[in-house]
C-alpha cells in the first residue's frame, strides 16, 4: 500500500485527565521532562501539558478540561484519565486534511490554529479501526 | 414510519450498536442505554457512510436527539 502522507511523524500520545498534576505524579516516572505545563489551548477548551523523556522524541499530551463546553469532559464522567488520541505531524497539514476525509476518516473537529503553537494547525478525526487521531503540522499555502 | 427513522433504527439494532432500547424521534441520543462518546462518534461514522452523506464537526455537537438527526439527513 503507497504511504499517502510521506514524512508523517509520531508527535504524542494525548490523555484526557480530570487532574493534570495527579497524572503528571504516574506519567512521570516514564516522561519526567515537562516541557509544557497547563497552557491553556483555546479552541478546545483545555490545558495543555506536555512531558518528555530522553530517549523519545514524541511526547505525552495531558490534555484537561476547562469549562463546559470541550471535547473531553464526557470522556471524563467515570473515570480519571482516558486514552484520548494519537497525534501525528504531517508536512502539509491541508493535503492531510484531504487525505484523511477521503479515505473515510470523520472530521470531529473544525481545524484550527493552535494557541499553544501558533503557526501550528490541527484537526482530530476517527475512524472506528483507529480510534481518534489528530493532525499537526503547517498550512502550506 | 418515517424512512429515515427506520434506517437510524436498522443501524441502532445492528450487531455493532446492539442497542435495544425504544428508538423514536424523540429519544434523547445521550440518554441511549449505554452510550458514551466514542460510541457516539462510531454512530456519526455509520451515518456518513449508509446516507452517503457528509457530517460536520459542528453538526456532531449539534446532533442531540433523533429528530435533529433526521433533519440534518433530510436536509442532505
Amino acid at each position: 500500500m503507497n504511504n499517502l502522507l510521506p514524512n508523517t511523524k509520531l508527535d504524542h500520545i494525548a490523555y484526557a485527565v480530570r487532574s493534570t498534576d495527579s497524572a503528571m505524579k504516574m506519567f512521570g516516572i516514564m516522561y519526567p521532562k515537562t516541557t509544557l505545563y497547563k497552557a491553556v489551548e483555546k479552541n478546545q477548551n483545555v490545558l495543555i501539558t506536555y512531558l518528555s523523556n530522553e530517549t523519545e522524541s514524541h511526547r505525552i499530551e495531558l490534555v484537561e478540561p476547562i469549562g463546559e463546553d470541550n471535547p473531553v469532559k464526557n470522556m471524563l464522567k467515570t473515570k480519571e484519565t482516558v486514552m484520548y488520541h494519537v497525534g501525528y505531524r504531517v508536512t502539509d497539514f491541508n493535503k492531510g486534511i484531504n487525505i484523511l476525509k477521503n479515505n473515510n476518516f470523520l472530521m470531529i473537529t473544525t481545524p484550527f490554529e493552535t494557541t499553544i503553537e501558533p503557526g501550528i494547525w490541527a484537526c482530530h478525526f476517527f475512524n472506528p479501526q483507529c480510534g481518534i487521531i489528530e493532525i499537526v503540522g503547517e498550512k502550506n499555502e | 414510519m418515517n424512512e429515515t427513522l427506520t434506517k437510524i433504527k436498522k443501524i441502532l439494532a445492528s450487531e455493532q450498536f446492539n442497542i435495544t432500547d425504544e428508538i423514536d424521534e424523540n429519544t434523547i441520543i445521550k440518554e441511549i442505554t449505554g452510550w458514551d462518546s466514542l460510541l457516539h462518534l462510531t454512530f456519526m461514522f455509520e451515518i456518513e457512510n449508509k446516507f452517503n452523506i457528509e457530517i460536520t464537526p459542528e453538526q456532531i455537537k449539534e446532533i442531540k436527539s433523533i429528530s435533529t438527526l433526521i433533519k440534518i439527513i433530510e436536509q442532505k
